[in-house]
């Protein structure tokens, strides 16, 4: 068993499903896969809260979602940006850069 | 989130939950695979894909918004959920909940015919103060008299009002047609017991309520009928039967105690002054405001001691008790409707289960359901809760099915129950319903918690494979095997007591009868109780001379009562000339009234001497006839006719034995016959009667003519002997029908269930019987061995249900003739029908058992 990774901080999650889903429509479990993958393994979605915050961003309107057929010829729930999402994906992307310069900036001050 | 979005949330939680489940196991099922592919043993991919789903709690928490609806949410949804799962298995639901359906129908059904004859209270003010006072004499439950009555009310401090009452049919004349109506003649104010007020007119004045002066009350339904709710009725004059009464008021509407009647009347001032030896009272007492019903009972002991006392020769032995109204007017309905109500009972437990076991059934299937919700973060309460509400919604279902079965068989439930007292307050209503809603949530409970735990024991288990083999499924097969057991237990106390009822019946039918009651027409007549008896006399000469002469009657006789039909009138005889035995001098005669033709119409042999004759006046000779009974017993050296007998008295008079004649049956139960003497209905007063008359053909219109022209003021119905008495074979019939009908209900089910089990013992064995099979074993032994496991079952199921039938029918004895609760045939013929069903029940499962093929069956898994 690998050594455990770093969870995801609560509230980066819903930034990293937009990005995500910025490249093109992935159902659940690709998204997991993206997200480790592209980290290198260095970030993994706690699988449990991904589904929730799914339904949340689409009942926030960020996300629509429709049954389509997986790599695998099963029905899975497949989500894309809606232009709302687009908007909350490029607010998230420059809050979280703020945050981070803000939190180097201390960081690198000390 | 605003409160729009809530309710939207909460209206449509099912569908977003059906989806994320769908989602969740779509994304449990790839990351399995893939780590599969990575390498890792099926239980561990299983469990790091698991694993990965993180904290349980937090999923709940968030897919689940926490709102004021939580729990009203959590309910629709899981009602959402077990609709959805039972639509998916539609057979299953459809067994179930037909088989509860039936289950619980038969209950309301039943239940409302027992809630309306003996639990509803009468329509009376202050139901709970009035009670039957009932008199015993050494224990034996007898009439009151007006003596008594009248005792009781000037000693009973305890006591608001008494009243005595008893029913007489009188004819209603100078309304048009003559008509029959009910009456209740009372001794004391029947309004003070009821506590109610005529809706028009007034009560009856203390000179009416003695008899001085004639006033009658009448019914709100027999006024708004008969007299069209005639408010110009009061002081209109009434004649019935020989007297006439003007009318003082309507009862209220509803008016239901004593019972259905037309008219009340207080009784005639000569009844009301008859002596204490009378008896021929009901009573009732109403308790004054503020005394219990112990205290009341208390002071009528007391003064029944009294009585004891001071009227030594009448009273002794006297004990009075009061008795709630509704016990003391259904007694002779109540242990009938009570073991129905019993069986109904069975019934339905056998349903539920029946339920239990397809559930469990279930439950093996859906263990990896349960798992998926486990590893979603269901807790265990959760999926029980689950489980319990699908329990709940199937029986729900089964419940409103029910009342729908119950509300379309009542009528015809109350058609085929006869005899019934309190007819009118049996209905379908919110009580009913209610109670039927009552027993199915109960029933769901029941049948819901075994399979329930079950799946929340399976499900906890990390075990990941589809465990048939495992610890949970023996478990799981051996509550069943319970199940199965208690529901064979159930049917066999059932087809017990139906072969009780079914053999008692057959018996019955089989105990010779004594006549011939093919093509007799019978006209029934009642003549007021106060008819002259020499006018009575005349009566019957002149209409039996007038129904002989019409064409296409053969004989014509008369009977006071109908044989096979019960009551009759006995007293102890003496013989002249002979000292008879105390036992024979103790013996019970009975006699009725009749005339020589009665025994040619209804085909009685004569087996010595001859038939009465007619006699035209009190005067002269007075003659007997006697059944072979009496004859044999007090005469067991032949010679009876020719001997004079009397009826025991302190003046006897004396009668000869001119002829005896083959027995005949006088009431269903009776199975050996007892002694009977029939003297002319001259010498035996009684207003009632029966001509009997042998005919060609039918010739109703002819003796309608004939009755009409001979006494154009008398009420009579025509019927044929066969009909008057199919009545005494049909309550014993219905009866049987009813419990057969509710005992064959139940043996189906437990077949159902007993071939679930079998089946699905037999595809968890599947894999075992193959390597039996590969080793040798050839499929006649396979068949015996599945065969053995049932017949284990039936076995058990039988012991279990023979001790229960023994301690069960002896409350049936009350409604057997002929037979004992111990009958033997009727257990042997329960365990031989049980027997049959279960080799139906297992034949397919164990057919299927040895024709599997070896190497499908080590395949299977």
């Amino acid at each position: 068993m690998p050594a455990a990774k770093t969870d995801i901080l609560q509230g980066t999650l819903t930034l990293l499903v937009l990005k995500t889903l910025s490249r093109g429509p992935a159902h659940g479990y690709a998204i997991t896969q993206h997200i480790q993958m592209v980290s290198n393994d260095q970030l993994r979605v706690e699988e449990g809260s991904l589904y929730p915050a799914l339904h949340r961003m689409e009942q926030e309107g960020w996300l629509r979602s429709e049954w389509a057929i997986s790599e695998s010829k099963r029905r899975a729930r497949v989500y894309s940006l809606t232009p709302d999402g687009r908007k909350k994906l490029q607010d998230e992307q420059q809050n979280w850069t703020r945050l981070t310069t803000g939190v180097a900036d201390v960081l690198s001050f000390a | 989130m605003n409160w729009i979005q809530r309710l939207w949330t909460t209206l449509f939680a099912g569908r977003r939950e059906r989806r994320i489940l769908e989602e969740l196991a779509f994304h449990l099922d790839e990351r399995i695979a893939a780590n599969l592919e990575a390498g890792m043993t099926p239980a561990e991919a299983r469990y790091d894909a698991e694993k990965r789903f993180g904290a349980r709690s937090r999923l709940r928490e968030e897919t689940r918004d926490v709102s004021v609806l939580e729990w009203a949410d959590t309910l629709l949804r899981d009602i959402r959920l077990s609709c959805r799962s039972l639509r998916r298995h539609p057979g299953i639901a459809a067994t179930i909940i037909v088989s509860l359906a039936i289950g619980m129908g038969a209950n309301s059904a039943i239940f409302s015919v027992v809630d309306g004859v003996l639990l509803k209270p009468f329509h009376i003010v202050d139901p709970g103060r009035v009670f039957a006072l009932e008199e015993f004499r050494n224990g034996v439950s007898h009439n009151g008299s007006p003596a008594r009555l009248a005792d009781w009310a000037r000693h009973a401090s305890s006591l608001e009002a008494v009243c005595g009452f008893y029913g007489e049919g009188l004819t209603m004349t100078g309304q048009g047609t003559p008509e029959r109506v009910r009456t209740w003649r009372t001794i004391g104010d029947p309004l003070a017991i009821l506590g109610v007020h005529p809706v028009l007119g007034r009560g009856f004045t203390p000179r009416e309520l003695q008899g001085l002066e004639s006033a009658a009350l009448l019914d709100h339904a027999f006024w708004s009928s008969r007299f069209a709710a005639d408010p110009q009725i009061l002081g209109k004059a009434l004649t019935l039967g020989t007297r006439s009464f003007t009318i003082v008021g309507v009862l209220p509407e509803g008016t239901d105690y004593p019972g259905d009647t037309d008219i009340v009347i207080p009784a005639s001032a000569e009844v009301q002054n008859s002596g204490r030896r009378a008896s021929f009272l009901s009573q009732v007492a109403r308790l004054k405001p503020g005394f219990a019903a112990s205290a009341a009972q208390a002071e009528l002991s007391t003064i029944a001691g009294r009585l004891r006392m001071l009227y030594a020769a009448t009273d002794s032995g006297l004990e009075a008790r009061l008795v709630p109204l509704t016990e003391s007017a259904t007694r002779e309905a109540r242990q009938p409707l009570l073991i129905l109500l019993c069986t109904v009972g069975f019934v339905l437990l056998i349903a539920c289960v029946n339920t239990a076991s397809l559930l469990l059934s279930r439950a093996s299937e859906r263990g990896r359901e349960s798992r998926v919700r486990v590893a979603l973060g269901a807790g265990t309460g959760s999926l029980i809760r689950l489980y319990l509400v699908e329990s709940l919604v199937l029986a729900a279902a089964g419940g409103l099915l029910g009342l729908a079965l119950a509300a379309l068989s009542l009528d015809t439930l109350i058609r085929l129950l006869p005899d019934l007292p309190r007819l009118t307050a049996i209905h379908l209503d919110l009580r009913v319903a209610g109670i039927t809603l009552a027993v199915a949530l109960f029933s769901g409970l029941l049948f819901g918690l075994v399979p329930a735990l079950q799946a929340a024991r399976s499900a906890s288990q990390t075990d990941l494979a589809d465990g048939v083999r495992s610890s949970a499924g023996v478990h799981r097969l051996w509550s069943r095997r319970l199940l199965v057991v208690s529901q064979i237990a159930l049917s066999a106390i059932l087809l017990v007591g139906v072969g009780l009822l079914a053999k008692s019946l057959l018996l019955m039918l089989r105990t010779p009868l004594g006549f011939e009651p093919a093509q007799v027409t019978t006209v029934q007549v009642n003549l007021p109780w106060d008819t002259d008896s020499a006018k009575l006399a005349a009566f019957y000469d002149r209409t039996l001379e007038a129904l002989s002469a019409v064409p296409g009657v053969r004989t014509a006789g008369v009977i006071d009562r109908l044989p096979l039909r019960g009551g009759t009138q006995t007293g102890r005889i003496e013989v002249r000339g002979l000292t008879l035995s105390p036992d024979l001098a103790a013996r019970t005669v009975s006699y009725r009234g009749t005339s020589e033709g009665y025994f040619a119409a209804l085909g009685i042999p004569l087996q010595a001497g001859r038939l009465l004759r007619k006699r035209a006046s009190e005067q002269g000779p007075r003659e007997v006839m006697i059944n072979d009974t009496l004859a044999r017993q007090f005469f067991p050296d032949g010679g009876a006719v020719g001997r004079y007998i009397a009826f025991k008295s302190s003046t006897p008079v004396w009668y000869e034995v001119v002829g005896v004649v083959g027995n005949t049956r006088q009431s269903p139960s009776q199975t050996t016959p007892i002694p009977e003497a029939f003297l002319l209905m001259r010498d035996v007063y009684w207003p009632m009667a029966n001509f009997v008359l042998r005919t060609d053909g039918n010739v109703d219109p002819a003796i309608r003519a004939v009755m009409a022209r001979t006494n154009p003021d008398q009420v009579f119905r025509i019927s044929t002997l066969d009909r008057e008495l199919s009545g005494t074979v049909r309550e014993p019939e219905v009866r049987l029908w009813l419990m057969g009908a509710f005992a064959f209900t139940a043996l189906l089910l437990a077949a159902i269930g007993m071939y679930g089990l079998l089946a699905s013992d037999v595809t968890q064995r599947t894999q075992e019987i193959g390597i039996r099979m590969a080793l040798g074993a050839d499929p006649a032994s396979i068949l015996k061995a599945t065969g053995r496991r049932a017949f284990e079952l039936v076995g058990a199921g039988l012991v279990i249900g023979g001790l229960g039938a023994i301690a069960f029918t002896r409350y049936l004895s009350s409604l057997l003739y002929i037979v004992t609760t111990r009958d033997v045939a009727a257990f042997a013929g329960a365990a031989v029908t049980l027997l049959i069903v279960a080799a139906f029940a297992a034949y397919f499962p164990a057919r299927r058992a040895a024709t599997i093929a070896p190497v499908i069956a080590l395949r299977h898994e």
